[in-house]
Formats: structure tokens, C-alpha cells, sequence
């Protein structure tokens, strides 16, 4: 359901060469013909008005013996914005995954790999949201897989770039010039856990599915030097993360209808997304004391002539400094609605949307704390390639009109002097397509 | 001021509280406790809370060197810089509130709050003196419900909290464009002769310079010029540096140009500066073209004249007053022209938001003598008034004028104008004078009867008549400014005492008197560390590098100098009535003594102190001992040491009592 993350298993793959992609690209514009973009006031916000993205998906069967098949998979990633719309034809692009995995090892259900790998379970499409598990590995991991169940352990280090995790200084070198001395060198280590079982879904039978999962993350203690000549240092001492969350899924209800149910209650370095810099550190610079609770829902359901599709979620933040009173603290939510006719190649849909941010303190800007909405009407006709299509069916070619109505807190998000702090009522129009094949089985 | 309109309490609905519910049984089941929801406690219930401002001990705080609460506001800090943040914010203040507690002190004057200019030639703004944003708070120290925080938790454990605020200037927010191409220059123009390097120097022309950040004061406005002469007075420009926040003011009000003097920089002080011409009449001082004929008495005045005794041009003390007044404060910050009724009332309604949005108790006014006293007869009685609208009497506002001239320190307390100041000229001539070079502690008498003398023209030095509305004892009756002088021994603007005179037990012998005699002690944060900080900004050191310990000398002494004070009333409340004082500094067995009775409604506490840091001196010379009001015969115990020493009152109604070097006793009659 959503865009897989995961190539397909070894058995769907028909030669030794393997290719797929997922992507997003348009144009768009706001009311006065400057650039579309979205209202977005929650971390995860409705995924209608977005920038282009480029995924590109390239598998090579390297090995298949009696004990084991093996694969080098490689994900090439390309970030807004990538064409020549500035007149400079410049792009953000990067290797977002490449592993090799080895899997029916010994002829067993096992598999292990090693390199760089997301770990994604089910998302909230209309969000592009994963609520439970979304990890951004490298490092390895081993499990087995079988027709009914799954089960995965990984392990991950990610040492990122930040005053809290890296710290190199220039000092003499012996000879001649300066040197780097990487002084402060602290990876934080990740192990995850996941265990999926199924029931049923044979055919066109009712299929449910129970996940669990956990995250443990920790980071080391360490020294960073407050100014070059190290006569000053101050002691970062270690912090901890953790994740449990489970997930219940049915589907085969309907036509291609499924729902999944979420909750996740991370603490620590886990509250934050893991390539992020944690913010809202107690005293002693640690994260411990953050918290995040995450109820969350995505399904579809489809006719012969209607899909509907919806999702959203409820989350509650709380960072780890000491002020109770505190503008980043939050409970906020999004939940959004697609219906969609399919009338054959035209497959016109709306979808409405509301996003609910209420901070646990005072908006810098205002000094006042108010709850802050966002609620966003949109009419989406599009032509969809599919032999049937539905909700998940791609390509897809879309005419988006949307309108969002922003309250007076919601402005207030905004610096007093962006021009968007005055459009309570905001329009956008865009020409959009979206694809994605060759990614693996998905609902 | 939106923002004093939208700070609403929020009250607990049904269905906020369903939802809370909600997420708690969410919690529980999950087997954790769930993230709390949190409504922003603004209620702030403003009310009187200061009986006798004679009772209060001021601690004064500069925020960023204090204690540092939460690392997340520590935006631009670099402890290594003494001119940068520091770290220091409201959080660590309310956390080291028991160590304040236990100090003993009862008002704490934070340094200033609002949004400021983020740094300027390299120096940040910590000190949260170069203001931008009169309404919104500097977020290196917090948000607004931290500071509503702070002071509530101040309240609760009954201490007070005095708000830093200027009310004189602006940071550095425009520049004087006076060669008019648009942008910040240091503007040069001719050659200036030989020894200028002119490429001319048999008719070279006259080298002009200025800087557009921060020019020489003239008189009629900062005046443009080019190649081709002076061109009227040069505009202004506001400057667009968001990433240092340097940007126009706010509220938009202060946008106007008009607001501003417009003048330049102070350039001539109380003092004659190094450049002194040397003069042997009056005319040679007029190199200025700018004397004025009298009206009345038809004689020349010029801005400078010839001062016989020195042999040199010094300023007359009307220009020094005009500069002081009008020009923009050293570092370029932009004088406000606080003549004007529109700029007298907008500071007004800022610092009325601010009594309101925070509950302070008090105001302690940056570079008063840099305004007119006008100003003051307006902008104070509107705050008292407005803060006795709220249910707060006793608002207490006092001045720094930083000058040692009692006669300008006292008359920014004339009229309905300030509350109070600080005793700078009494922390000069007895603070530094006496208790650090050894001076002869006659001057302390003498300056306290100064104090009560009336000057030439017959007016008190410093009011004497208490202020419509205005502060008041715990029955009610009026106290004067007079009896309500700020005294300190030093402060974030001039090197610690301790530096000045590195003895402490010097500094301990000034702490005894500065927290026995009358008036309100100001205690700056570190002294009770034996911090020993030279001249700005060494003086403004990282409090937490104390580790906030309890058991030094000085520390000690302090705590339970200020426990007596609150024991014995005389000590706050009383009457000062000098017993001995001596005149002497050398071996004489009086040198350095220095005693007074504090008399409060029939109570009495003597205070004796040896200000010699050499020997064992007494209150007693040649024969002669040191009267005193208690009757023959009284015993009375010395309170302040271990061993209660004690004391009786001879036959004659005198005492002779012995103190150790730099010594004090506090004696009550039992």
C-alpha cells in the first residue's frame, strides 16, 4: 500500500537486470502566478502540493546458487529542483540506498545484508508520512521471511554533521600548514526490530496483520573543544533513544480496500527523525526526556466507480528542555480525504484536508498561545493509465486546484514581514504526474 | 501593542479536557505516560507586594552571566569572548532561586528583556541595552512565559523583581547618510596638509572626516557634506541586517525619523578630555564659531571657556548638559528626542505593556542623566498610575545617572520625576575613598549631611517630599527620595571593587557598611564570589564558574549581614545619627572609625567599623570616648559575632568599643 520502498523478491524478478523508479514533477502556481507551495503548519502535512522528486531504482542479480540468491540494489535519488526552471541547471542528488542482499540462505528463509537500506513499513500516502517505521540504515541487517511472517533485526550508525555529533579543528600540522583533528566522534548507534505476521488474505479472503516494532538508539558520550587550542571543552554526555510501536492492517475488504492502525510512543534521540539535529535539549545537552506519542490511521476503500482514500494522524511532542511552557511542545494533527471517480482514463477526485497545531506555549511572534489550523479544499481531475484504475494506480496525470483557509494562528507561524502572513486565503494551481513502477508488491 | 492585547487567559473547556483524558488513557494504555498538554499560565495576579521599599535588598543580575538554564536559547554564544552570549538565560535564574534565597537578598534587577540589536563591531548585545523591539522579548534569555515564569516564581518565594529598562536611545538601528550615496561609510574628504600625507602641501585643503555609524555631535543635526561643502542635515537611514537583527524599531512608531535627535555622538563629558587646548583667555576657546549673544545680559557665550585654573579649554557646563541630552550615546546608539509628547508617550505604553505582561515590581532606568527631566515628570507618574490601576502600589523606579555630582543626582528625584537614583557620588567619595584607599571615614558624616543640606537656591539636594503616589513605608505615609538612595558598590559598568582594591576584607568592611546604613543596598551578582572583574566587560563574569558556593568568607559575611537587617528594623528603617567618624588614617587609635545608631520607633542598633586594614582601632581619642543614646549602664551584645561579644555603656553615656582591622560590630541593646 503506498509506494513500496523495497524491491521486489528475487522470484518476480525476470532477468538478471532490474529497474524501477518512483517520481513527481509539475509545475504549479500560487494565486498571484508566484510558485505553489503548501500551507503546511504540522511536521507531516497533505502530500498534494509538493516539489518534484526523482527516484531511481537499478538491481543486479549477482548470484542465484541452491543457498542463496544474491542482489545489488542501488536507489538514486535527485531533489528538487533538478531541471533548468532557475536557469541553472544545477541538482541535489544522492545515493539513498545501495546494499547487497543475500536471501534464502542455505536454502532457508533467512537473508542478511549489508549497506546503505531504508527500513519502511506502510505509509500514509496522502501524507507522505511513514508513522511507525522509517529508518535511514546503514548498516546491516539479517531476518527471515516466510509466506505468513517476518522478522528483522538491523543495525545502523549514522554520525551526522552537527556541533553535537562532529567536531574537527584545524591545528599545526607537524610539518608544514594546518591539519584537521576530528576531536568530537560520536555515532549514534541504532538497532531496530520488526515482526510481522499475517492471517488469511488468501484470494480475494480477508487478510489482517499484526507488526510490531522497536527502535533503540544510543548515542556515546564525548568532548567537543569550545574554542581551537582545546583549553576549553565541555563534556556531552551520552543519550538514549527508544521506539515501540504496533501496527494492525486488514485488507481484502471491498475492492483493493485495506486499513492500518498505528501507535508508536518513541523517547529520546528516537523522537527525532533520525538524519535531524535533536532540538530542545534538557541541561545537560541529552534528549532523554523527550517524548512523542503517535496515533495514526491510513485505508482505501474502492468501488466500481469511487475510491476513497484517507488518512491522518494525532501526535503529541514534548522536547526535553525544562521549560513546560514551550512553543515546540505540541499536540497537532492532519487527516485527509481523497475520493476519486474512475471513470475509466478520467479519473476525477477532491480531496479536503485539515491540519491542527496547538503548542504548549507562547508563538514567539505574537506572544500568544491559540491553536492553529489549516484547512484545504482541493479538486483534483486527472487521467490515470491503468487497466483498472483506483487509488494506487499510476501514472497518473493531474490538474490540481486547491484553496486553503489559514486561521490567525496559523499566519502567525509565518515572520511578520513573509507576504504569506497576510493570505488567510490561499490558492494554488499546479499540472502535475506522478509514477511509480517495478518497486515491489504492494497492496 | 497587539501584543498587550493578546495575552488572553485561556481557561480549561470541557472539550479540552476531554481530550486530555483522552490522551492519558492513550498513555496508560500504551504503559507510559503520556506528553502533557500545557496551557500558558499568564495570569499574573499584579498587587503590591512591597511594604517599606527601605526593607529590600537588591541583587542585581546581568541574565546572560548568570546561570545557564537551557542550552536550546544558546544562539551566537562563545564563552571564550567576554563581548559575546554567554548562555546565561531567565531558566537559570529560577533555577539558582534557593541559592538567591539563601543569600538573603530580596529584589533581584534583571538586565533588560527585550529584543535587541544582536551585535555591533564585534560585540554582542548580552546586555540587552541596544534595544529594537520595545514589546518583544530577547529570546537568548527565553519567551515570554519563561519571563512570566521567573517572576512568578520570584513572587512566590516573596522576592521582587526590578525590569532594567532604557528609555533613552536605541541600538545602533540607523547611520547618518552625510555624503548621501546610500550606504555606511567613514567619509573623508581633503588632504589635510603635510602631515596628512596631502599631495599638496603648500595650499592643501582642510581633511574632514566622519564616521556615518556614529559622527561628532553638532549642534544642528548631523550635517551631509561633500567635496563641495556641507549640504544641510544628512538624512538617515535604516539599516536591513536581519541575520543580526538589525532592522528597523518597533513598535513601527519608532520609525520615525523625527523621533530622533539626530545630532551625532557625545563628544564632551564632565571631565575636559586629553584633547584639551591649552588657553590663557576665553577667546582662544572659541574655535567652536558657535557662541551665542546673550539676550539678557549681552555677553558672549560660547560652549567652551578658559578654565584659569588648569590653563585649558574646558566645556561650559550647559554644553555638556545639551550633548548628554541630546547626543546619541558612545557606540552610536540613537538618542530618542524625549522632548517630544509623542515620544514621551509611546515609551510610555511600551513600558506600561511590560508592568503589565510580566508583573514587575520595579524599573530601574538606564542613563538617566542622558534625558531631560521633563521626561521623567511625565513617564514617571504615568507608570506609577498605571501600575496602581493594576492593584500595584509601591512601583519603584530609580535612575542611573553616572556622575558623581550631587547636585545632578539629586535632581532627577525633584518634582514627580524618579523614585530614586543610584548614590553615585557616594559610592566615589566613602566606597571607593574610604573603605578601598583608606580615607578618612569623616566623609561618610559629611556626605550624609550634605545630603540633608539645602543648595544655594534653597532647594533640597535630594527630595524631600514624598511623590504623589509614590513609594511608601508600611503605614502608608510617603517616603522621600531622600530616604530611598540606591546604594552600591559597584555594578556591570564600572570595574568591581575587588579589582579596584584587591583586598577583600577591604570589600568586606564596605559590604558591612553598604548593608547597615539607610537607604536600599544594590548587591551585584559575584561580589559574595570575590569576583575581582576590571572595567567593562571584564566585569561581567560567567556567575556559574562560582559553582554557586556557600562557604566563603565573603559569602558568609554577606548572609549574615543581611540576616540582621531584616532582624533589626533600625537597620532598614532607622534614622541615621553618626557617634563617631573619625578624621584620622594613620596610627591614631581612632584611624579608620567609623560609627552610627540607626534609631527606629524607639529601637536602636549601633554599627561600628574599623575601615583601617592594619590595626585594632577603638571609638575613643585623646581620652575623649564615643557618646551614645543608651542610658549608663547598658549592656548591649555585639550581634554580628560568634561570641556575642558585649559591651556597657559608661557612667558619662559613652562607649568605647574596639574593632578588629577592617572589623565591624552590630550592637543591640538586651
Amino acid at each position: 500500500m503506498g509506494i513500496p520502498g523495497d524491491p521486489p523478491p528475487v522470484s518476480q524478478i525476470d532477468n538478471r537486470f532490474w529497474f524501477g523508479s518512483y517520481g513527481r514533477i509539475g509545475l504549479s502556481m500560487n494565486g498571484d502566478g508566484g510558485q505553489g507551495r503548501p500551507s503546511q503548519i504540522v511536521a507531516f502535512g497533505p502530500r498534494l502540493i509538493e516539489n518534484n522528486y526523482l527516484e531511481l531504482d537499478f538491481g543486479y542479480l549477482a548470484y542465484k546458487g541452491a543457498e542463496a540468491n544474491v542482489r545489488v540494489m542501488t536507489t538514486l535519488a535527485f531533489f528538487d529542483d533538478f531541471f533548468h526552471y532557475t536557469g541553472q541547471p544545477t541538482s541535489a542528488m544522492t545515493i539513498r540506498q545501495m546494499f547487497v542482499e543475500a536471501e534464502k540462505l542455505w536454502g532457508t528463509d533467512w537473508f542478511a545484508w549489508v549497506g546503505s537500506r531504508w527500513q519502511r513499513g506502510n505509509d500514509i500516502y496522502l501524507l507522505n508520512f511513514w508513522p511507525m517505521d522509517e529508518l535511514n540504515i546503514v548498516g546491516a541487517g539479517a531476518g527471515w521471511r516466510d509466506a505468513r511472517s517476518e522478522f528483522k533485526l538491523l543495525v545502523g550508525l549514522n554520525r551526522l554533521e552537527n556541533g553535537l555529533n562532529a567536531q574537527s579543528v584545524p591545528v599545526p600540522a607537524n610539518d608544514f600548514g594546518a591539519t584537521e583533528v576530528t576531536l568530537l566522534d560520536r555515532q549514534k548507534q541504532i538497532v531496530a526490530a520488526l515482526y510481522e505476521r499475517r492471517f488469511g488474505g488468501e484470494g480475494d479472503a480477508l487478510g489482517y496483520k499484526l507488526r510490531l516494532y522497536g527502535e533503540l538508539h544510543h548515542l556515546p558520550s564525548g568532548r567537543r573543544a569550545l574554542d581551537n587550542s582545546f583549553s576549553e571543552t565541555e563534556p556531552l554526555p551520552d543519550d538514549f533513544g527508544f521506539v515501540l510501536g504496533a501496527q494492525f492492517g486488514m485488507w481484502n475488504f471491498g475492492k483493493r480496500g485495506h486499513v492500518n492502525l498505528w501507535l508508536r510512543y518513541a523517547g529520546g534521540l528516537a523522537v527525532y527523525d533520525e538524519l535531524g539535529t535533536p532540538f530542545g535539549l534538557n541541561a545537560d545537552r541529552r534528549s532523554v526526556d523527550a517524548r512523542e506519542l503517535r496515533v495514526a490511521v491510513s485505508g482505501n476503500i474502492e468501488s466500481k466507480l469511487l475510491a476513497v482514500q484517507y488518512g491522518g494522524y494525532v501526535r503529541h511532542f514534548v522536547d526535553a528542555d525544562p521549560n513546560k511552557e514551550d512553543f515546540d511542545d505540541r499536540v497537532e494533527s492532519a487527516f485527509v480525504v481523497r475520493p476519486q471517480l474512475n471513470l475509466g482514463l478520467f479519473t476525477p477526485g477532491v480531496e479536503a484536508s485539515v491540519q491542527v497545531s496547538r503548542p504548549n506555549g507562547l508563538n514567539p511572534r505574537t506572544e500568544a498561545q491559540a491553536v492553529a489550523t489549516v484547512t484545504q479544499l482541493a479538486l483534483v481531475p486527472a487521467l490515470t493509465f491503468a487497466d483498472d484504475p483506483g487509488s494506487y494506480s499510476r501514472p497518473q496525470l493531474r490538474l490540481i486546484y486547491a484553496v486553503s483557509l489559514l486561521n490567525e494562528a496559523a499566519l502567525a507561524y509565518y515572520a511578520a514581514e513573509d507576504p504569506r502572513s497576510k493570505d488567510d486565503v490561499v490558492h494554488y494551481l499546479g499540472l502535475r504526474a506522478e509514477w511509480w513502477f517495478g518497486r515491489g508488491a504492494g497492496f | 501593542m497587539k501584543r498587550a492585547n493578546s495575552l488572553k487567559s485561556k481557561t480549561k473547556t470541557p472539550a479540552r479536557r476531554r481530550a486530555r483524558a483522552a490522551l492519558l488513557a492513550l498513555g496508560l494504555a500504551t504503559g507510559f505516560a503520556a506528553p502533557a498538554c500545557v496551557d500558558v499560565d499568564n495570569t499574573l495576579p499584579h498587587t503590591t507586594r512591597v511594604a517599606d521599599w527601605r526593607d529590600e535588598i537588591i541583587y542585581q543580575i546581568l541574565v546572560d552571566r548568570f546561570e545557564d538554564g537551557d542550552p536550546n536559547n544558546n544562539w551566537n554564544v562563545d564563552y571564550r569572548k567576554e563581548a559575546s552570549y554567554h548562555g546565561g538565560d531567565w531558566q537559570g535564574i529560577i533555577d539558582r532561586l534557593d541559592y538567591i534565597e539563601s543569600l538573603g537578598v530580596t529584589a533581584l534587577w534583571i538586565s533588560p528583556v527585550v529584543r535587541n540589536v544582536e551585535s555591533d563591531a564585534g560585540f554582542a548585545s548580552y546586555h540587552g541595552y541596544w534595544t529594537q523591539d520595545f514589546l518583544a522579548v530577547n529570546q537568548h534569555f527565553g519567551d515570554l512565559s519563561k519571563l512570566q515564569s521567573l517572576v512568578r516564581a520570584c513572587h512566590k518565594r516573596g522576592i521582587k523583581v526590578i525590569l532594567d529598562v532604557v528609555t533613552n536611545h536605541v541600538g545602533q538601528l540607523f547611520y547618518y547618510d552625510i555624503n548621501r550615496n546610500g550606504q555606511p561609510d567613514i567619509v573623508f574628504f581633503g588632504g589635510g596638509g603635510p602631515g596628512s600625507g596631502s599631495q599638496n602641501p603648500d595650499f592643501p585643503s582642510d581633511l574632514r572626516r566622519a564616521s556615518e555609524w556614529d559622527p561628532d555631535y553638532d549642534r544642528r543635526g548631523v550635517q551631509g557634506f561633500t567635496a563641495l561643502g556641507e549640504n544641510g542635515a544628512a538624512p538617515i537611514e535604516w539599516v536591513e541586517m536581519p541575520e543580526i537583527n538589525r532592522t528597523p524599531p518597533n513598535p513601527p512608531e519608532f520609525r520615525n525619523p523625527a523621533w530622533y535627535n539626530r545630532k551625532g555622538r557625545v563628544t564632551v563629558w564632565e571631565l575636559p578630555n586629553s584633547a584639551s587646548i591649552s588657553c590663557t583667555d576665553n577667546v582662544q576657546c572659541d574655535w567652536t564659531e558657535r557662541c551665542t549673544q546673550g539676550d539678557v545680559d549681552g555677553q558672549k557665550h560660547c560652549d567652551f571657556y578658559c578654565d584659569g585654573g588648569s590653563g585649558t579649554c574646558k566645556p561650559t557646563q550647559e554644553y555638556v548638559r545639551e550633548q548628554e541630552i541630546k547626543g546619541d550615546f558612545p557606540g552610536g546608539l540613537k538618542d530618542l528626542d524625549t522632548s517630544r509628547a509623542d515620544v514621551t508617550a509611546g515609551l510610555i505604553r511600551v513600558f506600561q505593556y511590560w508592568i503589565k505582561a510580566a508583573d514587575f515590581d520595579g524599573f530601574r532606568i538606564d542613563t538617566l542623566k542622558h534625558q531631560e527631566h521633563s521626561f521623567f515628570e511625565s513617564f514617571a507618574p504615568a507608570m506609577r498610575a498605571y501600575a496602581k490601576s493594576l492593584g500595584k502600589n509601591n512601583f519603584f523606579m530609580f535612575g542611573e545617572a553616572f556622575d558623581g555630582n550631587d547636585e545632578l543626582l539629586g535632581s532627577y528625584t525633584q518634582g514627580q520625576g524618579v523614585d530614586s537614583v543610584f548614590y553615585f557620588s557616594y559610592k566615589y567619595r566613602v566606597f571607593d575613598n574610604v573603605f578601598g584607599r583608606g580615607g578618612a571615614p569623616i566623609e561618610a558624616q559629611q556626605m550624609y549631611e550634605e545630603r540633608a543640606a539645602p543648595l544655594p537656591n534653597g532647594m533640597p539636594r535630594y527630595a524631600a517630599t514624598p511623590k504623589i503616589d509614590g513609594p511608601t513605608d508600611a503605614d502608608g505615609n510617603g517616603l522621600a527620595s531622600r530616604q530611598l538612595l540606591v546604594n552600591f558598590l559597584d555594578n556591570h559598568d564600572v570595574p568591581r571593587f575587588l579589582f579596584s582594591f584587591p583586598e577583600p576584607g577591604r570589600l568586606q568592611s564596605a559590604l558591612s557598611h553598604l548593608l547597615t546604613m539607610d537607604g536600599i543596598p544594590c548587591l551585584y551578582y559575584g561580589t559574595e564570589q570575590d569576583f575581582a572583574g576590571g572595567p567593562d566587560p571584564s566585569n561581567r563574569e560567567d556567575m556559574w564558574r562560582s559553582k554557586f558556593a556557600q562557604s566563603g568568607a565573603t559569602f558568609k559575611h554577606v548572609q549574615r549581614l543581611i540576616t540582621l537587617r531584616k532582624q533589626y528594623a533600625p537597620l532598614r528603617r532607622g534614622d541615621m545619627h553618626f557617634t563617631w567618624a573619625s578624621r584620622n588614617t594613620g596610627d591614631e587609635s581612632d584611624a579608620g572609625m567609623l560609627a552610627y545608631e540607626r534609631r527606629y520607633e524607639g529601637e536602636t542598633v549601633l554599627v561600628v567599623l574599623n575601615t583601617n586594614a592594619e590595626q585594632v582601632h577603638a571609638t575613643t581619642l585623646d581620652g575623649a570616648a564615643m557618646p551614645v543614646s543608651f542610658p549608663a549602664g547598658a549592656t548591649l551584645t555585639d550581634v554580628y559575632s560568634a561570641s556575642g561579644d558585649t559591651f556597657t555603656v559608661a557612667g558619662d553615656g559613652t562607649l568605647e568599643v574596639a574593632v578588629a582591622p577592617l572589623g565591624v560590630r552590630v550592637l543591640v541593646a538586651r
